[in-house]
């Protein structure tokens, strides 16, 4: 099972309730056993079949049953968490016997195998030879539900080709409820589609009284029904408890391609499950829904209001908010350009962040981690408002969960804030340690949003409408490189100075290498006129010993950084020596990213006779090399960002040498997608190449998809081109 | 199904915690100056041991000796360690792993600061995952202490106690990071007979001395080493045991109540030891015995009966390894790994054994040390071997059959297996013999080209062989492919990924025999290797250039291993277009030395460009010694590969 994590709950911490209460420990190992029994490979043999489709004969094995039962129940003051999860798969090739014969179930699991040879025998396999591990899992064996307290591992025995393995893991867990609070049971963004494709998939639900549970299908995926009353945690059956099921069949594998969003592509189910004694969330960032209702919306008052009756909690906070509005007033008194209030607001919120949780410049915190959501936009809004900018509340989702009318849980949430500037809305969102202001998350660029007019000093929602984000031009994400190139006297090795300039989306993705071990906590200091009062106590001794410290600190992250920064370009040559980095603008607070970099490469010309055969079109570094299965594509394919990448290389060209063969470097590819341009020519003594290649749209519908292979296909072949220097 | 996990927020930020961090913005260093001798020392040992963040100033490993109280066991040894570290860096997050297992557990684990106080060396204990083993009891205590200034010193130490001496097989001078005195002490009682086989002492700066303590009944052996660089971690490098100084232990008896036992005083003693394991074994074969018979059947020869059951326990017994304990040593019954249809070596082998014994022949089990490590059984240890395999007798001829190298054939030896020496067990007694050793033609490549110019690109057919350790590392791999992506795992294979190369066709011999040579054909179309400027071609005809980026760093000081022996032989013919001459024929290079030798020669014949090329790599170890030769001859080979053809119109 594949996880991926959720860009935002990187970029943007949220400062919610928790449901983390540790589970009792108590009678584990009885319960284990107990649940176990729960569990009949008998049961419901009359709804899957072992007969394998025709056209998954060649796969190396298919899920012929998956059944995942989660029942939330009372016991008590706790609430218990039940997961029972049976697969029975037929492995139909030596891969699949090698893959499951070493096989992983979650410690506090209670599991079960059995094995169905050809001959329709059985054989139970005894896990009590399993042995605790605590190495990484293969994706396939992680459990749902709790997936990090250890696994097992088990050799299973006896396992040939043909074979069904059918096997059960079982766990409970128990929380105790903490009054006043909503307990929130993890969250799912699921795909039904596995790495085998699947005959039959059966998802069921329990929920009790108290229990809330969100649930939403997406992309074909099955709705969820509502069954029968269910059975309480004593077996008995209550009207109270109800009971949710979906069935899904004829399931393909996913195979992942490039540019892919699979939660757009694939059926897709979100839920999550929540108890509240008391249906109290108003501190929460959850969006739970009404007793006996499964929750399939979040509709955009609810976000207004979450928002709303956070802000109402939002005392520990007042000190940044102070701050800031006390900054404005001070310095920006009268101001009346909204661009200007925003763009000092936001950057004096990034240093005082950064002044918390940055030690020493370490890029390793990101301030990101301490600034929520919530606090963001509250602070923003309460600041340019007081400050007299029009400015409103903004609710999006990254457009890899699809869009924000499809949002059910409150980690798909993203808040920022639309102020109106002198060129029209703007936009601004959390930040991390180096994010200029407009530069925000790329997943979110063009998606669509909800904008709510909201009154801060009332606390009040005047109200929404929708709205779509801008989507950067692709001049917006520019990465140019200039570059002067001398072929040093061994005719082998390449001298390189190389000015790199960023902007837009690459500078975020770069910050943080080219800025590794620049002082940039000093320079916002020195900038904001702060002093650091406590530095300067002690004697002098002490004080020096800290300064030669903070010296070993940064020439350890600038030997890490030259280390990066090498390994980078070894990606795309064979590099002889690194020689040196030199930061030119840091790009916090201005458009561009700009850095400079000497370093020496080799193997790319080689001797023809007399002559010398140069490899020019590596110069522009490794071009995407699509395959055959890359070109034919079903899905639209996801950029996440226009841009353009610019080259312009000069190579000095040695003495006694004239270039030849140049005419197989001029591409002209432009087309609705993208663009591959190149002009070669010589010049003084000198071989000029610029390339410039550009994809215009962050989504290139599949019907378009040729449009952006011929492009990169271009690009590709430009890299294979040579010239000869021919000996005059 | 595929899912993503939203991890529940569960950061509270609560007034206190924000009013604690907004008071004390910045650093908060620890107020305090180490004496300045202190940072002298530690940037002279810098410059000295330029890689290593700290260094060792004192290190010593004392060996004591006790009689056990199991009837079973004789001898234990307690071995006491201690470290005086000095960090050469600032904020030198220290951390340092002691090894350990079930027979030989660590305890006592404690740190002092510079100044004597009991510190918390906050050691971690935990599994370790041996490569290739799927559970052992090898297990690892971690030591973590925070150096935060350059010069700072602490020391550790700890207590490892063997429960049986014959698990202290050898102690090393050289450790993780480098040392400048280095002191290993054993006080050896009288009742122990006991000896240190010294391994890699040549050149190596060592003193010794022997103390008779007659007052204690014991005496006394000190080896003392000084300014000793750390561990060098070069990638491909063999075993530390071929080139790190090191003392094998061998206890060699014990005197009690005046009477001598013997513990592992010759090599028969650990025979004596092994086979006692072995004979514990309850195999119930009965089950074996329908397979066996459809196995043989009734008019093979004795060669293809050996065959049959040799390939059908490679075929369907999975290597699964279980290490753990006496597991180390001693092997499954033959009906388990039967039913289980996985083992280890020990597993595999006595189940080939047990199966040929079934079928009439006369198989032993066989202990041998694979390649891995230099010993041989003059040494008598447990240190010498790491394998088991078997062996049977076919014509007055052991044949050696290990199952756990899936797709080799009868007669034919891995690698890591040929020339070692082999414990074969024979009763009371063994016998020593040595693995055939294979020459590197065993290995051959052979592969033939020829192709033309057509439209600006290379046109032509490719037939190509692989024979021993490339074929059945070939077919191993291929087989562990799921089956709907085996063709495209082929077609990757032959087009080396290159998107260049587009093929036309390919045709192969069946993927999974393992006898005879496994080949290739095919036609392919070969993209952009060709520049053509007014009336000149330049073409480049090799696109294998093997071994073109194998080049040794110059700080690198330990032997290469290419894990193989290599040989290669290329006929590559290019038909020179109709209206064109040769301008131009690269000169090609011949270098012909001892362990290896390289050839690339270029010959117009008629029409066409006849390109030979031959590598041959006769010792897959490459001594330190020769990497400068090495190197100056693959910057012949890749000029002799890059070097273009350039033909011109007529």
């Amino acid at each position: 099972m594949k996880i991926v994590y959720l860009p935002i709950l990187v970029l943007a911490l949220s400062l919610s309730q928790t449901f983390a209460q540790r589970p009792s420990e108590r009678r584990t190992q009885e319960k284990i056993a107990e649940i176990g029994n729960d569990v009949d490979f008998n049961k419901g043999s009359n709804i899957y079949s072992d007969v394998i489709p025709e056209k998954w004969l060649n796969e190396s094995a298919v899920i012929l049953y998956t059944n995942a039962s989660y029942s939330f129940l009372r016991r008590n003051q706790f609430s218990v968490m039940k997961e029972v999860v049976r697969k029975r798969i037929v492995l139909n090739d030596k891969a699949a016997v090698k893959e499951f014969s070493e096989f992983y179930y979650r410690k506090s699991t209670a599991a079960g195998f059995q094995i169905i040879k050809t001959d329709g025998s059985t054989r139970s396999i005894d896990a009590k030879e399993a042995i605790l591990v605590d190495t990484t899992v293969p994706n396939f064996f992680r459990t749902s539900y709790k997936y990090s307290d250890g696994y097992f591992k088990l050799a299973i025995p006896g396992l040939e080709v043909g074979d069904i393995i059918d096997y059960f893991y079982a766990s409970e867990d128990e929380f105790l409820d903490e009054s006043g609070t909503v307990t929130a049971f993890q969250p799912f963004i699921q795909s039904l589609q596995s790495d085998y494709p699947t005959v039959k998939l059966d998802i069921d639900f329990t929920v009790d009284r108290g229990f809330y549970l969100s649930f939403n299908a997406f992309n074909n995926a099955p709705s969820l029904i509502e069954g029968g009353p269910g059975f309480d945690i004593n077996g008995r059956q209550r009207k109270s408890i109800q009971t949710y099921s979906l069935t899904a069949s004829n399931l393909d594998k996913y195979e992942d391609s490039i540019w892919d969003y699979q939660f757009v592509n694939s059926p897709t189910i979100k839920y999550q499950v929540y108890y509240s004694r008391k249906k109290i969330y108003q501190g929460t960032e959850y969006f739970v829904g009404n007793i006996g209702e499964v929750k399939n919306t979040v509709k955009p008052e609810e976000i207004a209001n979450r928002f709303l009756e956070k802000s109402g909690t939002f005392y520990p906070h007042i000190g940044i908010t102070a701050q800031l509005v006390s900054y404005l007033q001070k310095n920006f008194r009268g101001e009346s350009d909204p661009d200007i209030i925003a763009e000092a607001a936001y950057y004096y919120y990034r240093f005082l962040v950064n002044s918390m949780v940055v030690k020493n410049n370490d890029d390793d915190l990101d301030a990101s981690y301490t600034v929520g959501k919530y606090i963001f936009a509250y602070n923003m809004l309460k600041v340019l408002q007081s400050n007299g900018v029009e400015a409103k509340l903004l609710a999006t989702t990254p457009r890899q969960y699809g869009s924000i009318e499809d949002i059910l849980l409150g980690d798909e949430l993203i808040l920022g804030v639309e102020y109106i500037g002198k060129k029209g809305p703007q936009y601004l969102f959390p930040f991390s340690n180096h994010t200029s202001l407009g530069n925000y998350f790329f997943n979110i660029d063009g998606a669509d949003a909800y904008v709510f007019d909201v009154d801060m000093k009332k606390l009040n929602l005047l109200g929404y409408q929708n709205t779509t984000l801008p989507q950067t031009r692709p001049q917006d994400n520019l990465y140019l490189t200039k570059t002067n190139i001398t072929i040093l006297d061994d005719f082998e090795k390449l001298d390189v100075e190389q000015l790199n300039i960023l902007a837009g989306r690459f500078k975020n993705n770069y910050s943080g290498l080219a800025l590794g071990g620049y002082r940039y906590l000093d320079v916002d200091r020195e900038f904001y006129d702060f002093e650091d009062k406590k530095s300067k106590r002690g004697n002098k001794a002490i004080f020096n010993e800290k300064l030669r410290k903070e010296a070993a600190i940064d020439n350890k992250r600038k030997e890490k950084q030259v280390e990066m920064l090498k390994s980078r370009i070894e990606d795309h040559f064979a590099v002889e020596e690194y020689i040196a980095i030199e930061l030119l603008e840091d790009g916090r607070m201005s458009e561009n990213l700009v850095f400079k970099e000497n370093f020496v490469i080799k193997d790319l010309v080689y001797k023809a006779g007399q002559n010398l055969i140069f490899d020019v079109g590596q110069l522009i570094g490794k071009q995407i090399e699509l395959s055959d299965k890359h070109i034919v594509r079903s899905y639209d394919a996801q950029l996440g960002y226009s841009r353009t990448i610019e080259e312009e290389i000069v190579v000095n060209v040695p003495n006694g040498y004239k270039v030849k063969g140049l005419h197989d470097l001029q591409f002209d590819i432009d087309n609705s997608t993208s663009s591959f341009k190149s002009q070669v020519s010589e010049v003084d003594n000198q071989l000029i190449i610029k390339t410039s290649k550009t994809y215009k749209r962050n989504v290139v519908p599949v019907s378009l998809w040729m449009q952006q292979v011929e492009s990169l296909e271009a690009a590709y072949t430009f890299t294979q081109k040579k010239v000869i220097l021919e000996k005059i | 199904m595929k899912g993503i996990h939203l991890s529940v927020q569960n950061r509270q930020v609560t007034l206190l915690i924000y009013l604690a961090l907004w008071c004390v913005p910045n650093i908060v260093w620890a107020q305090r100056v180490l004496p300045e001798k202190y940072r002298v020392r530690a940037e002279a040992l810098a410059l000295q041991y330029p890689d290593a963040s700290e260094v060792n100033l004192k290190s010593s490993s004392i060996y004591s000796f006790q009689r056990s109280k199991r009837s079973d066991i004789p001898v234990s040894a307690t071995q006491k360690t201690n470290y005086e570290v000095m960090s050469t860096e600032d904020n030198n997050a220290f951390k340092t792993a002691i090894f350990y297992n079930a027979g030989a557990g660590v305890n006592k684990v404690i740190a002092r600061s510079r100044k004597g106080k009991m510190v918390d060396p906050r050691a971690i204990y935990t599994n370790y995952l041996s490569s290739g083993i799927f559970h052992d009891d090898v297990k690892i205590c971690i030591i973590n202490y925070d150096l935060d200034t350059k010069g700072e010193t602490f020391t550790y130490g700890y207590e490892k106690r063997y429960e049986d001496i014959k698990f202290l097989t050898s102690v090393y001078f050289h450790e993780q990071s480098p040392v400048l005195e280095k002191e290993i002490v054993f006080e050896v009682p009288d009742w122990l007979e006991i000896d240190f086989h010294e391994i890699n002492f040549k050149d190596f700066e060592v003193s010794k001395s022997k103390i008779n303590n007659a007052k204690q009944g014991t005496t006394t052996y000190t080896f003392s080493a000084k300014n000793l660089p750390a561990f060098k971690k070069d990638s491909n490098s063999p075993g530390i045991a071929y080139d790190y100084p090191h003392l094998v232990v061998l206890a060699k008896g014990v005197i009690s109540d005046g009477k001598k036992q013997k513990l592992l005083a010759s090599s028969d003693d650990l025979y004596a030891w092994y086979s006692s394991l072995v004979n514990e074994l309850e195999n119930d074969n009965d089950q074996l015995i329908p397979l066996v018979e459809s196995l043989i059947g009734e008019s093979k020869s004795d060669i293809e009966k050996v065959a049959s059951i040799f390939y059908w326990v490679q075929d369907n017994i999975r290597y699964i390894a279980f290490e753990e304990g006496i597991m180390g040593f001693k092997p499954e019954a033959s009906h388990n790994v039967y039913s289980n249809r996985y083992g280890d070596c020990k597993g595999m082998a006595n189940l080939t054994k047990q199966m040929l014994t079934l079928a009439g022949f006369d198989a032993r089990l066989v202990w041998l040390g694979t390649n891995s490590i230099p010993y041989d059984y003059n040494i008598p240890s447990l240190i010498v071997d790491n394998h088991m395999i078997c062996a049977v007798k076919l014509d007055d001829t052991w044949e050696y059959l290990d199952a756990t190298e899936t797709f080799i054939g009868l007669g034919d030896y891995a690698e890591r297996i040929q020339g070692r020496q082999v414990m074969i067990e024979n009763g009371e007694q063994y016998i020593l013999e040595n693995v055939p050793e294979l020459d590197y033609t065993r290995n051959l490549l052979s592969r033939k080209i020829k192709m033309s110019i057509v439209d600006k690109s290379l046109k032509g057919n490719e037939t190509f062989s692989l024979n021993g350790e490339r074929k059945t590392s070939f077919l191993r791999q291929f087989s562990a492919l799921k089956t709907n992506k085996q063709d495209e795992a082929l077609s990757n294979y032959l087009s080396k990924h290159d998107k260049n190369l587009h093929l036309e066709r390919y045709s192969n011999s069946n993927l999974s025999e393992r006898s005879g040579l496994l080949q290739f054909d095919f036609d392919f179309l070969l993209n952009n290797q060709i520049v053509t400027v007014g009336d000149e071609i330049y073409v480049n005809i090799d696109r294998y250039k093997e071994f073109s980026s194998v080049n040794f760093e110059k700080d690198r000081t330990r032997p290469y291993d290419f894990n193989n022996k290599v040989f290669l032989l290329s006929e590559t013919v290019l038909e020179i277009p109709k209206g064109y001459r040769v301008k131009y024929l690269p000169v090609g290079m011949n270098e012909e030395l001892e362990d290896f030798s390289f050839s690339v020669n270029f010959e117009q014949i008629g029409n066409n460009i006849i390109s030979k090329k031959q590598i041959a790599i006769r010792q897959s170890i490459i001594d330190e010694s020769k990497f400068s030769t090495w190197n100056s001859t693959i910057d012949k080979v890749k000029s002799a590969y890059n070097d273009q053809i350039i033909l011109i119109k007529k």
